[in-house]
């Protein structure tokens, strides 16, 4: 028996040397190279269901098809989820090699990624196609962390034919927040509601702006959430379900609340992004029409927002990551999944393609809601801000909690 | 086999330590590492991407001054108080119901124990159609009275007993098996004699039935206190722990310090104060078991 003790000790600590190198290493993770020179990487990416995977699938295969010594593998997590698995991997070093960003976040995720201004001053590429007020959302601290494939402004979805059966003009470009209220209240009937409302950052935030002119983030970038012009939106907007009952009350956290409410036929509109209306008016059974977000004592205003892919640091081939997130990113990539209606595309150049499977008047409303757009700014903990005002932001929507109370709790939360 | 008396052979400790060798593998990799790792973590300030550095006890009193953390303490504690006896005397009530030589008996075990086997996910997705506003409890009272049911999910004060009824009834179905099977064992004999010395149902029931189904109600309690202090799954799909953290409960904690804050050290330290916790009330359990669990039969 003693004799099989230092040898049993042995192993257990080679076993757990092994493990622990494993745990703080991984400088190679998200890539391997073949014998021939032929790299394979790995791509993370978010996707809601098949046809969306299958649409991501082929972007990884133009990347091969473009360039033979590249080969993709391709891992899908929902949108919700995709965030946390991604956090996790960067902290565990097995990162995939080319990751997906949306602007919202990027600030939160810096630390795991590489920023890519060498690599395209060191390989000549020209951003000057990309749409600004992307590129300038994929960048944090004046560094670039990710290349744009899509963008869009936040813009008004409505049910064509609920409005048309209230007998309710169709919203127009510059209607005014008086417009809004009276439409929703005339839609509200038979059990329908006029708008869906709900705390999650995309949806709501369009309405706080346009109303107040109220922004969660200050200009050095902190969360502020509890000052005024805020407090009087956000209690203005939980209203319209808890006084006004002009939107349905909400059922506890589920993100994906606006929208399957909208596609149901229960509420008449909803604010969504480019990036998704071209699927909404697939899954709809009803006409789908475009408006901007209703205009406030200043006008109509919005935010932008988007996603694009860049190059996590424990990446082994940042090279060929590069070549690969260019060719993901081309004119002609960007152009296919602008056709798709996957993508509103990041390029200028190829936004007819997206234009032309959209539906008539689509045009003038996204290029009005441009015009007006600013960059949604986030903070780091973005994730965590999302979290908490969804959390509680259901209580001010049910009226048991008003605005000032909840914004206050996110705030001490989160800031 | 040596014969008692005998020293082991030479050699033999060697070949147990071979065929051993695989398990205790698997056990240092899967089970000790991860958890003196864990333990390792709880003494550290440890963010996903960055500089660990050690902080002591720091995680610790972080997480008591956090009004969050005290807050799902509290809500851990009220889930374990409202579901350990509303599963049990449901479990327990419905297997003395179905014990007797009744029709249709093996058809309702079945039944009974269907939302067990149902995915937690898809048993969720149905309890969320049930609760919610214009759904199954809502549009029923709306269409019959005409007064509107409470937001279940939404409101405090309803939330936390929605999540208990929806896991009483995706539970309990497993401590009834448990029971009906020790019922059905308990021998036909005692009960005649009982019933010759004339004992009604309910001393049947007191004297007989319950002693004699202890050491399976001694299990089930403590299998069903643990489960029920590591609660997850269900206010997790229900509410994501809203309205407010009203339903956030330790575990939830443990998993968004880990997988949305990042903050593994924090994560850690409050995954050890649940062990902690649950460690105790077992102990707790297993010194009161000798007053009210008789082993013999």
């Amino acid at each position: 028996m003693n004799k099989t003790k230092p040898l049993a000790f042995g192993v257990a600590l080679m076993v757990a040397s092994g493990l622990l190198a494993g745990c703080g290493g991984g400088d190679s993770s998200g890539g391997t190279e073949g014998a021939d020179g032929t790299v394979t990487l790995t791509w993370s990416m978010w996707a809601s269901g098949t046809d969306d995977r299958n649409a991501w699938q082929q972007v990884a295969d133009e990347v091969t098809a473009a360039n033979p010594k590249i080969k993709i593998t391709l891992d899908t997590a929902p949108f919700t989820d995709y965030f946390t698995k991604l956090g996790t991997r960067l902290a565990g070093g097995s990162a995939p090699c080319i990751v997906s960003m949306q602007s919202l976040r990027t600030g939160g995720y810096t630390g795991g990624m590489l920023p890519l201004d060498d690599l395209i001053a060191k390989h000549g590429f020209d951003t000057s196609d990309f749409d600004k007020s992307i590129m300038a959302g994929l960048a944090s601290g004046g560094k670039q962390y990710a290349l744009p494939y899509d963008f869009g402004s936040l813009v008004v979805t409505y049910n064509k034919d609920m409005f048309q059966a209230a007998g309710v003009a169709a919203p127009k470009i510059g209607w005014t927040m008086a417009d809004f209220e009276s439409a929703a209240k005339a839609l509200t009937r038979n059990g329908k509601y006029g708008f869906a409302a709900y705390p999650v950052d995309l949806y709501m935030f369009p309405m706080l702006l346009s109303r107040t002119g109220a922004q969660p983030v200050d200009d050095s970038g902190k969360l502020a959430l509890t000052g005024d012009p805020m407090v009087t939106a956000f209690q203005w907007y939980a209203d319209l379900a808890a006084k006004e009952g002009v939107a349905p009350k909400v059922p506890g956290v589920d993100n994906n609340f606006p929208d399957t409410q909208f596609l149901n036929g229960n509420v008449a509109m909803s604010v969504n992004g480019p990036w998704s209306v071209l699927s909404l008016k697939k899954q709809a059974k009803f006409g789908v029409g475009l408006a901007t977000i209703p205009a406030g004592p200043d006008g109509t205003k919005t935010y932008s927002a988007g996603s694009g892919f860049g190059i996590s640091k424990s990446c082994a081939h940042p090279e060929q990551a590069f070549t690969a997130i260019t060719t993901m990113t081309s004119a002609k990539v960007l152009g296919e999944l602008g056709a798709l209606g996957r993508a509103f595309p990041a390029r200028a150049a190829v936004q007819d393609q997206w234009y032309n499977n959209a539906f008539p008047g689509a045009k003038e409303v996204i290029d009005a809601a441009n015009a007006s757009a600013i960059p949604f700014r986030t903070t780091a903990d973005w994730d965590q801000v999302t979290k908490l005002l969804t959390q509680y932001g259901v209580q001010a929507f049910n009226g048991q909690a008003t605005a000032a109370n909840v914004l206050q709790q996110v705030q001490q939360q989160a800031g | 086999m040596p014969i008692s008396g005998t020293r082991p052979r030479r050699g033999e400790g060697r070949a147990a330590a071979f065929f051993a060798a695989p398990s205790l593998l698997g056990l240092t990799l899967f089970t000790l590492f991860p958890v003196v790792m864990s333990l390792v973590m709880a003494f550290y300030h440890w963010p996903a991407v960055g500089a660990r550095t050690f902080a002591g006890l720091g995680n610790l009193s972080t997480l008591f001054e956090d009004a969050v953390f005290r807050r799902t303490l509290l809500n851990t504690l009220l889930f374990v108080v409202l579901y350990l006896p509303l599963n049990l005397v449901v479990s327990l009530g419905l297997a003395v119901w179905i014990s007797p030589r009744m029709k249709g008996r093996r058809a309702l075990r079945v039944v009974f124990f269907l939302p067990v086997v149902v995915p937690m996910v898809a048993n969720a997705i149905v309890w969320r159609l049930i609760y919610q506003p214009g759904g199954l409890i809502d549009g029923t009272l709306h269409a019959a009275t005409g007064v509107h049911a409470p937001n279940f999910l939404g409101e405090r004060g309803w939330a936390m007993f929605a999540v208990v009824a929806m896991s009483v009834w995706q539970g309990f179905g497993y401590n009834m098996l448990v029971f009906s099977a020790a019922l059905d064992a308990i021998p036909e004999h005692i009960v005649e004699a009982a019933q010759l010395d004339g004992a009604g149902p309910v001393r049947q029931l007191f004297r007989i039935t319950l002693p004699m189904i202890s050491p399976s109600m001694f299990f089930a309690t403590t299998m069903t206190l643990i489960t029920s202090f590591q609660v997850f799954t269900q206010p997790f799909l229900l509410t994501g722990g809203g309205p407010g953290v009203d339903t956030e409960t330790l575990m939830m904690f443990v998993y968004n310090q880990g997988f949305s804050v990042f903050e593994f050290g924090t994560a850690s330290a409050a995954a050890w104060i649940l062990f902690v916790l649950i460690l105790g009330v077992t102990a707790v359990q297993f010194a009161g078991q000798r007053r009210w669990v008789t082993y013999d039969a």
